[in-house]
This record gives structure tokens, sequence and C-alpha cells, in this order.
């Protein structure tokens, strides 16, 4: 929350990370930040994040993205300790209430991004293991298939029938139910 | 949707999966440089995509099968999920849907059908499988009379059972054997005393038990459970809830409804911490042996001493309610937050104010209580009274807090309350408007809440 102390600014700005994109570009990071990615908390349990933490699956372009997301939910994620370790009260569940809104409206324009970009960050969140952006990936994904027909599916993803008309038969007869 | 029908479905867990599409999720737009052409999500992990699989609604999941030969597989392989991201699932359909996925069954969002061959065999199928995350049973249409097949309690693997509009199954047949069952919540539907009352000492690791809506039956609730820790009785018309042996519940929380005066009586829950809503006027309170009226001589006997906190609902216009405050209170000597809700009289009568002076020691308010939250305040004398009364004993109170209802002046009550009119030297006084309390169904379920009335 706004109210972080000058103490944990200093805390903070002595435990920078900094990550590398695919190409070579660096990024300083809080560890705040950066430990949303379980890979890299294990790296720096482990003790190798000096000199930096190197990505190479990962472009700076997307990687910019992803420190985007990481930055905003680590504060959400300190603000949610803040809150119950004080007296929660009313004047405070507003503010995480409004807290939480402001995010899920993060959320909804970190996603207004293109196909490909879309599937470069369901890949990264899965490479760097941050539950939080793969689930919002996946599910934006899965809402784009929803009460769709597969013809429209194919189409909208490119996606090449390589089944005979035989096996797709097939299919359809043991799910035949699914499309009724 | 049918009124009755919405309200049950507020209480139940939410679907799994959501079936509002696309238009609140456009579909995301092609790539500027023509990289689209390929087909990128056939190349993401299996594992991501059984993620996005497992988003869906089963008909939507199970129709990705044709996408491709790469996708053929994928839907078999994701464990199974029935729920249409609506009120229920057809039983139809879900015995399609499970004769064509091996399993394993994860969760399934059930609606009633009309046909019981239908409904036993998905329900047998399901506790075959052995369906692990949630079963909801809805009753979506006419009959209201509908029961839900036994073959339910065979559930082994089951961890969480909600049923809602419907009748629960009978136990006569077949023995419970809900062994991993930690959440059973029943709403607006009739189960049997004896039905209740064979099933949850057959549950070894239940541990929250809610009621919502409940009309008719059960009548009593009585509770013998090595392993319960969470009572709801939410808006219900339960004539006794007892904790008879109930040696981990830590909280009995109950949301009063008018004309159901439940007798709630504690005789053995040595863990007990949490209480309330308890309605001043409709309920009636036992410890062990003795009915707390209000000149009843508290004895140690009759004290809980591991309450914590506790939540009334006063109509300080009415002086028989008024007088039980303080002999309520000397039941539990350890409180150290007491919430008030502030109900208004039918026909308000001068309470005679000079009483609270003539009350003894009160042993929670004088050496223990730190918090104390008024709610709905209208300004009231009788209320002010009471308000008073801590503020002048409480040596330990750290934080008061009054809300006042919309019809009252907030400057009216500010000038009779102030923290120099505390006995302890920490305390703060905080009197501001009413906003509506946190204190909600969910959060009555909801185990990880420390303080469930909340503000």
């Amino acid at each position: 929350m706004a109210s972080a102390g000058s103490g944990d600014e200093k805390a903070a700005a002595a435990a920078m990370i900094t990550l590398i994109s695919s190409d070579n570009e660096k990024f300083e990071v809080t560890e705040a930040t950066a430990t949303l990615s379980q890979t890299i908390r294990h790296m720096i349990e482990d003790g190798c994040t000096d000199g930096g933490v190197p990505l190479p699956n990962v472009t700076s372009k997307i990687l910019a993205r992803v420190i985007e997301y990481c930055k905003k939910h680590a504060t959400a994620a300190a603000g949610e300790e803040g809150s119950s370790s004080s007296f929660s009260d009313a004047a405070f569940l507003e503010v995480d209430r409004a807290f939480l809104e402001e995010l899920e409206e993060f959320d909804d324009a970190f996603l207004e991004v293109d196909r490909a970009t879309l599937f470069d960050l369901i890949l990264a969140a899965n490479y760097l293991d941050i539950k939080g952006l793969l689930n919002l990936t996946c599910q934006k994904v899965a809402d784009s298939v929803k009460g769709k027909t597969p013809e429209q599916i194919r189409e909208m993803y490119n996606i090449v029938n390589d089944l005979t008309p035989e096996e797709e038969a097939e299919i359809r007869r043991e799910t035949q139910w699914a499309f009724e | 949707m049918d009124e009755t029908l919405a309200a049950v479905l507020s209480y139940l867990p939410p679907p799994a999966v959501s079936s509002s599409a696309s238009l609140s999720s456009p579909f995301p737009a092609a790539s500027p440089d023509g990289s689209e052409e390929e087909d990128r999500i056939g190349r993401l992990p299996d594992a991501i995509l059984r993620n996005i699989v497992s988003r869906l609604p089963t008909k939507d999941a199970a129709r990705t099968a044709v996408l491709s030969s790469r996708w053929r597989h994928l839907w078999t392989s994701t464990p199974l999920v029935l729920d249409d991201g609506a009120a229920g699932f057809a039983p139809a359909a879900a015995a399609a849907a499970l004769a064509s996925h091996p399993g394993p069954v994860r969760s399934a969002r059930l609606a009633s059908s009309q046909d019981p061959e239908v409904d036993a065999s998905v329900f047998t199928s399901l506790a075959a499988r052995g369906v692990e995350d949630l079963l909801v049973a809805v009753n979506g249409s006419w009959p209201v009379e509908w029961r839900v097949p036994s073959d339910v309690l065979g559930c082994a693997a089951l961890e969480r059972l909600w049923i809602g509009l419907c009748q629960f199954p009978d136990t006569s047949g077949a023995a419970p054997a809900l062994l991993s069952l930690q959440e059973l919540g029943i709403v607006h539907s009739t189960v049997q005393d004896r039905d209740l009352h064979a099933l949850i000492p057959r549950c070894p690791v239940l541990e929250t038990l809610a009621f919502a809506l409940s009309q008719d039956y059960p009548r009593y609730v009585h509770i013998w459970s090595a392993s319960l820790r969470c009572v709801v009785i939410w808006k219900s018309m339960l004539r006794e809830v007892h904790l008879d042996d109930a040696p981990n519940v830590d909280r009995l929380l109950v949301e009063p409804i008018a004309d159901a005066a439940t007798h709630i009586k504690i005789i053995k829950a040595p863990k007990l911490k949490i209480l309330g809503y308890f309605d001043v006027g409709l309920h009636q309170l036992k410890i062990g042996n003795t009915v707390i009226k209000i000149d009843t001589k508290v004895k140690p006997s009759a004290m809980v001493r591991t309450l914590r906190t506790l939540a009334l609902k006063v109509q300080f216009g009415v002086e028989d309610q008024v007088k039980l405050v303080p002999t309520l209170l000397k039941c539990f000597p350890c409180l150290e937050t007491l919430y008030i809700m502030s109900v208004p009289s039918e026909t308000p009568v001068n309470v005679d104010i000079e009483f609270w002076d003539q009350v003894g020691f009160t042993e929670c308010v004088y050496s223990h209580l730190k918090k104390l939250v008024i709610e709905a305040v209208r300004g009231e004398d009788s209320e002010l009274a009471f308000a008073k009364f801590v503020m002048e004993r409480a040596q330990m109170l750290e934080d008061m807090r009054v809300f006042v209802d919309g019809s009252c002046s907030r400057d009216v009550v500010l000038s009779h309350l102030s923290s120099e009119g505390c006995v302890s030297a920490d305390a703060t006084v905080l009197v501001e408007r009413h906003d509506g309390t946190p204190w909600t169904f969910q959060r009555a379920i909801d185990l990880s809440q420390s303080d469930p009335f909340g503000c």
C-alpha cells in the first residue's frame, strides 16, 4: 500500500535483482517483484543471482510486460500483508476493495494484447512459474473459445485440422452430447 | 430465474468455470506482423493446453477434441469438471460425459432431472470414479421434493459437498462413508434429523457444517464430532443447536431469522472462541445445565472461559433484552471483542438507564475487553448508557467503534462518546456513519477469517 515506510524502501533497494532478456537487455527489479516468479525465487534462494539472471527464453519486449505485471501484483501482495497485520477495520476493507477493483482493471487492460503477445506471455509465465499470470492468460484464451464451434476456433487460432473425416466423425460420435 | 433458486445459488459455491463468454472478453487481435499465420496455440505445451481446457464449461471442453490431432486427447487427459458455468449440469449430459471420459473427476455441479434412474447412475458413477474436490447438487426445477441419490454418501474422496433446494439422501440403506469430507453445506434443503445425526459422526475429517435458509428439517442440530471446527446456521428455522461433544469447534456462527427462537446449548466445546450473532430477544442460551436468564447467578459451570469474540443483536428499547446483556457477558469472562448490533424496537419504552450503575463486577469488561463495536446506533439513551458502561469500566479497551444509523446525527453521538470518557488511557473511540457490515455467509464459512463479524 502507499503507506510503505522508508525503512521498507531501503530494504527493497538493497535487494535489487538484474534480469537479462534473450536479446541482452538488462532490467533492474526489486526482489519483491522478481520473486513473484517461483523460478527466480529458487535462484535467489540458491544464491545464483549475482551478475544478473539470464532468461534466454524471454525477449526484452515480453520481459518488460511481465515485469509490469509483477510490479503491480507485488504491491498488491504487500498491501494484503499490511492490512492483515494491522487492525482490520471498515476503512481498510474499503481500501482493500478499491485496490482489488483497481487490480482487476489493471489485469483487463494488461490483456489487451495481440495473439502473438498473448502466447508469448503464456510461455514466459510458464517458464518463470508465475501462477497468477499463467492463470490470467490461460483464462483469456479459454474465454475466447467458449461458446464457439470447432470451425470458429480453428479459424480464430489457425488450427489446421489434420484429422481424417472418419476420425473426426468418430470423435463427434463419442462426444455427441457435447454438440447438442 | 426463479427467485428462490437465485437465492439458493447465491449461497452455493460459485461455478468452477464461467459461462459468460465473448462479449466481455473480445478475441485477442491479430498480430500486426502477420506471425499469426502459423498454429501457435498448437505449439503450447500439453500442460498449458490442459490448463486452458480445464477452464471451459464441460461441453466446450469436450468439443476441443475435434479441433485437430493435437487436441484429440487433451480433454480426456484433463481431470473432468462437470459444470455448465450456470445453475447445474444436466444429469443426462453428465452421464454421457462420464461415459466418454476416463476420469479422474475433479468436481461436479449437477442439476436434478425428471429421471431418477439417470440421476442415480450419475451419482453411482461419481462415487465410483472418486470425485475429489467439490460436488454441488441443486434442484433447478420442480419437483422440490427431489431427493439426492444416496450413492452420494459413498463418495469417499470427496472434500466438499453442497446441496441446494432438495432433500438430503436417506441414510437408512447404507452407512455414509464420506471419509474425506471437510465441508458440508445444506441450502434451503430438508434433512431429516436422524439422517443428519447418522451422518456427522461418520465424517471423520469434517471441519465446516453450514445450514442456510433451512425451513422445517432439521429441527435439531446436535454436534457430536471430533473434527468439526465451524458450525454456521444462517437464516434457518432451527429449534435447537447443541454443542454436545465438540472438542474442536472454534466458532458457532448464527444469522438469526425472525421467529426462529433457536435454543443454543453449549455442553462440551472446550475450544469455542467465537459466537454470534446471538439474538438476545429471540434465542435462548444454555450453558451446561444452566439456562441464562436475567436473574441467573452465573456460576463457573455456566461460563465459557475460552470465548474471545461475541456478537449480540439487542433491542435497546426493550428492557428485558437490555437487562440480559450483563448476565450474558458474565458467562464469557475472557471476552476480548464484543459486537453489538442495535436493532430498532417496535414499541420502544423508556428503559431504566440507571440500571447499568447497579450491574456488578463483570470480569470480561473490567479485565479483558479490548474491542467494542456497536452497530446501527440511533442515538437512543439506552444505547449510549451501555456504551458508557463499557467505557467507564474497561481497563484494557483499545478500540471502540460506533457506527451510527442513517437516521441519526453523527455529531450527537460524538458529543456523548469521546475517548476522554474511557477509563483506559489507550482507547480510541471512532464514531462513523453506518455503511453495512462485512458479515456475510461467505465470511462465516471461511475458516481463515479470524473475525467473521469483521469491521
